[in-house]
């Protein structure tokens, strides 16, 4: 850990620019002597003649010195002295005036000018006044510097303080909220995201300001975005902080922020760790009560930037696939669950929920396919509905869509894999819905161009997962690796599924499954958007490897 | 051998040889290959065409070299006597030159056949009304007489009929750029899209046009039209599946993913996906209607139809498929 100076000190202030400097007098060879003396330390001179035209220029130009010929207009350039202080705040004047007529001058002084200059002037008088301000310039400067410096390190030590806090108590989603926030506060940011592992790719957890960087990413993906103009990508333990905007100086001070944060989020999983030893397992809670906590859930996701799923379990099953009692779904459920989660149940309702907070869509995926082929629907905020009763609802009617999946129509579940395949290419449209398996022919440049276009598709949102069969056959495997990083290529050969030709692509939204057989140079398959189809190939592909 | 000459003269004194072997015609890049046995013309080949078609192309090459190889002959394709050609070439490519400057920047104006309206002429010849099928949706010229069998002299006679009758019409040019609107308005259209905080997967805002096929390549066309638009690095899927097909600068950092979301049914599982995260859906046409339906619902979207948005647009004029853009935007 850094020694936290750059995250605790604001960047140095930019060297002085040069003053501006107003000369009001009607000699032409004065104002070449100002003009002159000024271009020695690389100060801008106005010169003007007149003084209506004094107080237009002095309005547009905010000068930092003036310097007025008091007997200008008999007189009235003494009036000068007093508009000048009105029309530009800060302005520091100098009156002046001939031997003969100093007591204008020193008129001028009680209307607020700051010394006065005896005309003709001299190179080093004007030196001294312009001296003189300069350097109360910089003493007003360095005050204001250091004010902003207190409040700065005060700022970032309560971040800081705020932060230990949390990772004492191992909240995980509120310590990746308070980085987002400091980092904001701290390093002068326009806006932050925080990405944490989620399966293999990294998802983000927490966002503050208006974030353009993706939802879910693989490191690469982080490290290109956050390589563009204005963008920098930090470590965060293993997962990431992307910063978009505000002023590159303050850079070292978010390494340095980041760096910290790093040993605190070590220090949270541990403290959570422990906490979840000590925690009782997840309890049941009634509908309504369950409805309550999914609401607070996203109305929390929505102010941080974070995500939460909904899922629906169906515990009756009419077509008897799914062969387990009820009170076993209900054990291995309550197994799934983390410190955070929620159950819900009805007494006598054939269904049960659960609440998955700081959960994408892929996760949940990720949660179903160990849920092994139950009747399971998942909805995820933002990605699916922003209400609880919308992602209920959605989570039920994917229920409703599992349980006319051709996995259960067909009974495919404790098939092989090249059953799973024939018993598709046999009967591929079930009833033409939108779930349903739709039959292929294609030819293998045409398969190609399925297969890239799918995986595009599917990486337009950030990261997505592929298992995909390999390297024989229609040899899917480097076109799926030229679009996505995560990819998952399984080799089927002397297994059961060999010589067929299967890829699954688990997205933020949305899942793609096609598998098939070569057959004289065309590809022979079938595919479908079907989230349990998906599920059994994907598992059936990795067990194969197994 | 080689030589630059007139390619007719110079295939005459070949032919009037008794040579046996083959032509090579170079022209840049460009080459083409005449095959001959004993003087007779037996088969052309050029840049994928062969027969006749090829034969007609290399002898229309200016500034060629030539030269002869002693290689054998392939197949035989060319049927017609040699003398014959060589009597038909000046005129044919006299009247090719002809035929061609009827259709001014073949290559970036591409061709489209007009549906089939009850104002229009019946009566056109029968290869005319073969060549409507080719041309269902947009396609330049010399992709049309690459793909299309008869001979270039067939093609072009027949398109210029279509093209006098009324029945094809020639589309804008890609490089006349058209602006999709004011900057001001441009400006407000993406304020207010930000405000609206529709879910979006990606960086960028995606609109979708869903259609026939057919249908979506003059939408495609006109929208590479459209200022500042750029075809996606992705390339075009060799099916018809979702895909973007160009970016769009709206303003300042937001840019329009344009993608086309063909109403193929066989396609219809990757449609969710694409679906997911547009801002929003234009229908051009009622295709698999109820599976687009379902998509957007589950998408949480509704499809919008284009006739209501604008409703006389004309998917032809660039100008009208900017307005469709525009207020798609705005729905």
């Amino acid at each position: 850990m850094s020694d936290m100076a750059s995250a605790l000190r604001m960047p140095p202030p930019p060297a002085f620019a040069p003053m501006s400097v107003l000369v009001v007098c009607r000699d032409p060879e004065e104002l070449r002597t100002f003009e002159e003396t000024a271009s020695h330390m690389g100060d801008r001179v106005t010169g003007v003649a007149d003084l209506a035209e004094a107080i237009a220029v002095c309005a547009n130009l905010q000068p930092d010195l003036a310097f007025v010929d008091v007997t200008l207009g008999e007189g009235s350039g003494l009036s000068l002295v007093h508009h000048l202080q009105s029309a530009s705040e800060g302005i520091t004047i100098y009156a002046m005036a001939p031997s003969p007529k100093l007591d204008l001058a020193l008129e001028g002084l009680t209307l607020g000018a700051t010394g006065m200059v005896t005309l003709p002037t001299t190179g080093d008088a004007i030196l001294r006044a312009m001296g003189e301000v300069r350097e109360k310039r910089g003493t007003v400067r360095h005050r204001e510097f250091l004010e902003a410096q207190l409040a700065h390190t005060r700022n970032a030590l309560e971040a800081m303080r705020q932060m230990a806090k949390l990772a004492a108590r191992g909240a995980m989603p509120e310590l990746m909220c308070a980085v987002a926030d400091a980092v904001v506060q701290v390093g002068g940011a326009r806006a932050v995201s925080v990405y944490q592992p989620e399966g293999v790719s990294l998802s983000r957890v927490a966002s503050s300001g208006p974030v353009t960087a993706p939802e879910s990413s693989g490191d690469i993906d982080l490290e290109r975005f956050g390589s563009k103009q204005d963008r920098e990508t930090f470590a965060l333990g293993s997962g990431a902080v992307v910063v978009e905007g505000g002023d590159p100086s303050y850079r070292p001070a978010i390494a340095d922020l980041t760096s910290f944060a790093s040993s605190l989020v070590v220090l949270a999983s541990r403290a959570a760790r422990a906490g979840e030893r000590a925690a009782e397992p997840a309890r049941f809670e009634t509908v309504a009560r369950f409805r309550e906590l999914l609401g607070r859930a996203l109305d929390d996701a929505a102010r941080h930037g974070r995500r939460v799923s909904a899922v629906c379990v169906a515990l009756s099953d009419p077509l008897g696939a799914m062969r387990r009692p009820p009170s076993k779904l209900k054990e291995e459920l309550r197994a799934l669950t983390r410190p955070g989660d929620a159950l819900g149940r009805d007494e006598g309702d054939d269904e049960v929920w659960l609440l998955l907070p700081d959960t994408g869509s892929l996760a949940a995926q990720l949660l179903r396919r160990k849920m092994a082929f139950g009747a399971v629907g998942a909805a995820t905020f933002p990605q699916d509905a922003a209400s609880a009763d919308a992602l209920m609802k959605l989570a039920r009617a994917r229920v409703e869509l599992s349980l006319r999946s051709p996995v259960r129509m067909l009974d495919l579940g404790r098939k092989s894999l090249r059953s799973i395949v024939e018993g598709l290419l046999a009967c591929p449209l079930l009833d033409a819905g939108e779930g349903s398996p739709y039959p292929l022919e294609l030819a293998v440049p045409a398969a190609h161009s399925l297969v890239r276009h799918a995986c595009i598709e599917a990486a337009r949102g950030g990261g997505a997962s592929v298992i995909v069969s390999g390297p024989r056959g229609v040899g899917f495997g480097p076109v799926v690796r030229e679009v996505c990083r995560d990819v998952q290529e399984v080799d089927l050969r002397d297994t059961d599924g060999d010589g067929v030709d299967a890829i699954v692509i688990a997205a933020e939204h949305g899942t793609w499954t096609c598998c098939g057989v070569l057959q004289r140079d065309r590809f022979k398959a079938v595919h479908a958007a079907d989230a349990m189809l998906a599920d059994l190939v994907a598992r059936k592909l990795t067990e194969a490897r197994a | 051998m080689s030589a630059s000459a007139d390619p007719v003269a110079t295939l005459r004194e070949f032919v009037r040889a008794r040579r046996t072997g083959t032509l090579v015609v170079r022209e840049g890049e460009r080459v083409a290959e005449l095959r001959l046995a004993l003087g007779n013309i037996e088969d052309a080949l050029f840049l994928g065409v062969t027969g006749e078609k090829a034969l007609y192309r290399a002898l229309a090459l200016r500034g060629a070299t030539w030269s002869f190889e002693h290689r054998t002959t392939g197949m035989r394709r060319i049927r017609i006597p040699t003398e014959q050609i060589l009597n038909a070439v000046p005129r044919v490519l006299l009247e090719l030159e002809r035929l061609r400057e009827a259709f001014p920047d073949p290559h970036e104006r591409p061709l489209l056949a007009v549906e089939s309206e009850p104002g229009l002429p019946l009566t056109i010849s029968t290869s005319a009304r073969a060549l409507l099928v080719h041309l269902r949706g947009p396609i330049l010229l010399d992709a049309l007489l690459d793909r299309v069998p008869a001979s270039d002299l067939e093609i072009l006679g027949a398109v210029l009929e279509l093209k006098r009758s009324g029945r094809v019409r020639v589309l804008a040019s890609p490089q006349e750029r058209v602006p999709l609107g004011a900057a001001e308005d441009l400006a407000a259209l993406a304020r207010s899209i930000e405000q609206r905080k529709r879910l979006r997967i990606g960086p960028q805002v995606r609109l979708i046009f869903a259609g026939a096929p057919h249908r979506l390549g003059v939408i495609a066309h006109a929208i590479s039209c459209l200022e500042g638009a750029t075809p996606s690095a992705d390339g075009v899927p060799l099916i018809p599946m979702p895909a973007t097909v160009a970016h769009v600068p709206l303003h300042g950092a937001m840019q329009l993913d344009v993608a086309l979301c063909p109403l193929v049914p066989a396609y219809a599982p990757l449609w969710p996906m694409a679906i997911k995260g547009s801002f929003a859906v234009v229908r051009i046409d009622e295709a698999a209607e109820h599976l687009v339906d379902a998509s957007c619902e589950a998408a949480g979207l509704r499809p919008i139809d284009a006739r209501q948005l604008v409703p006389d647009y004309d998917p032809v004029e660039v100008a009208d498929v900017a307005k469709l853009v525009i207020r798609a935007l705005r729905s």
